[in-house]
């Protein structure tokens, strides 16, 4: 059985307008106005995205991210606060009922984070679902996700690392000593990796993408479909942008 | 009293409580005033706010059957968080504060 599911590739956004057609695409599949989509992105200019019950001023440095140039938003998902540098996004979004969208969030997890495992093992990288909702290479993570159910939809997004500046990270998050606890590793900047770190070689967005495609296709069995958003997607994108995500309001709601 | 606490109990996330307590502190403290923030999962999220608000009132002694029950009864589905990883967190913020003053013992 394969599942139809349509797949956007968006490109480069901001953050505002990112966020807002993760939510475009939701309202649209819940409608029943889409198929089950998959979506692949990037980010710019670069930004951090918290997480919904996080508050803004325990995790972020504000003025160093002004300093730096990068946007902060907050997702309509829980989580922790990424910073979103050189990295895939992809954001999948699936009726709940469908076999793809179990009712249990941890079940859910394991299942959809299948497609980045897979992903992962296109470009020749081992790697493994750590729960709650990371994937772990070498014991180093790769891969952060974060999912809501909203509409009677499923919304999971999340990140594959290609570089990281760690210092740069930590200079911009406040992660606190105690995130690093039951890790095995004493020091939280150690528990982060990427593919360039792992392959010792630079690699493309666009080869990053397609792997992805392809793992998620294989591990979920989808039928792709590649297309656009349509234009009511990508007008309800802006209009979010502008009048939810892009507002102190949202941003500093906690 | 105001207290702030951080901590990643078992099974949790990391979770960031800033309180309000009545004093002396205690397991007969109520809570006056409660802010929930991390990284863990709570869906649907506006239930979630609506459910941390009516923990006000509640005796730190009751604090994890309470708020497991209200997510229970409001259908809130949480990854990461629970009543006794919130208390534990609580309760190790509370244990510092009383080695400063033994008033302050849970």
């Amino acid at each position: 059985m394969n599942y139809p599911c349509r797949i956007l590739r968006t490109g480069f956004e901001n953050a505002y307008f990112n966020m807002g057609l993760d939510e475009a695409v939701l309202d649209s599949v819940a409608s029943g106005a889409s198929l089950p989509t998959l979506r692949f992105y990037g980010w710019k200019p670069r930004a951090i995205s918290l997480g919904y019950f996080q508050g803004i001023r325990d995790e972020i440095d504000i003025e160093a991210c002004h300093g730096h140039g990068v946007d902060i938003v907050r997702r309509i998902t829980g989580g922790g606060a990424v910073f979103h540098d050189a990295e895939l996004t992809y954001s999948i979004v699936i009726p709940e009922g469908h076999p793809l969208a179990p009712l249990s969030i941890l079940d859910s997890y394991g299942l959809l984070c299948a497609g980045i495992i897979e992903g992962l093992k296109e470009l020749g990288i081992k790697s493994e679902f750590s729960p709650i909702n990371d994937i772990v290479s070498g014991g180093k993570k790769i891969s952060g996700n974060a999912q809501t159910r909203k509409k009677g939809c499923l919304l999971q997004h999340g990140t594959v690392l290609i570089k990281v500046d760690v210092d740069e990270m930590f200079a911009l998050l406040k992660v606190p000593k105690e995130k690093a606890l039951g890790k095995m590793i004493a020091d939280v900047k150690e528990r982060v990796t990427s593919l360039s770190d792992i392959l010792r070689s630079e690699i493309a967005f666009e080869d990053v993408a397609a792997a992805m495609e392809k793992g998620f296709a294989r591990a979920l069995d989808l039928d792709g479909l590649e297309d656009s958003p349509t234009q009511a997607e990508t007008a309800k994108a802006k209009e979010l942008a502008e009048t939810k995500f892009s507002t102190k309001e949202w941003i500093f709601k906690r | 009293m105001k207290i702030e606490s951080i901590g990643k109990p078992q099974g949790c996330k990391l979770l960031r409580i800033t309180a309000d307590l009545s004093e002396p502190l205690g397991e007969a403290s109520s809570i006056e005033s409660i802010s929930i923030r991390g990284d863990f999962f709570a869906v649907p999220e506006e239930l979630f706010e609506a459910a941390e608000a009516r923990l006000i009132g509640t005796k730190l002694a009751n604090l994890s059957t309470v708020f497991d029950g209200l997510m229970s009864e409001m259908g809130v589905q949480v990854v990461g968080i629970s009543g006794p990883g919130l208390l534990s967190t609580l309760k190790r913020t509370i244990d510092e504060l009383s080695m400063q003053d033994p008033a302050n013992r849970l």
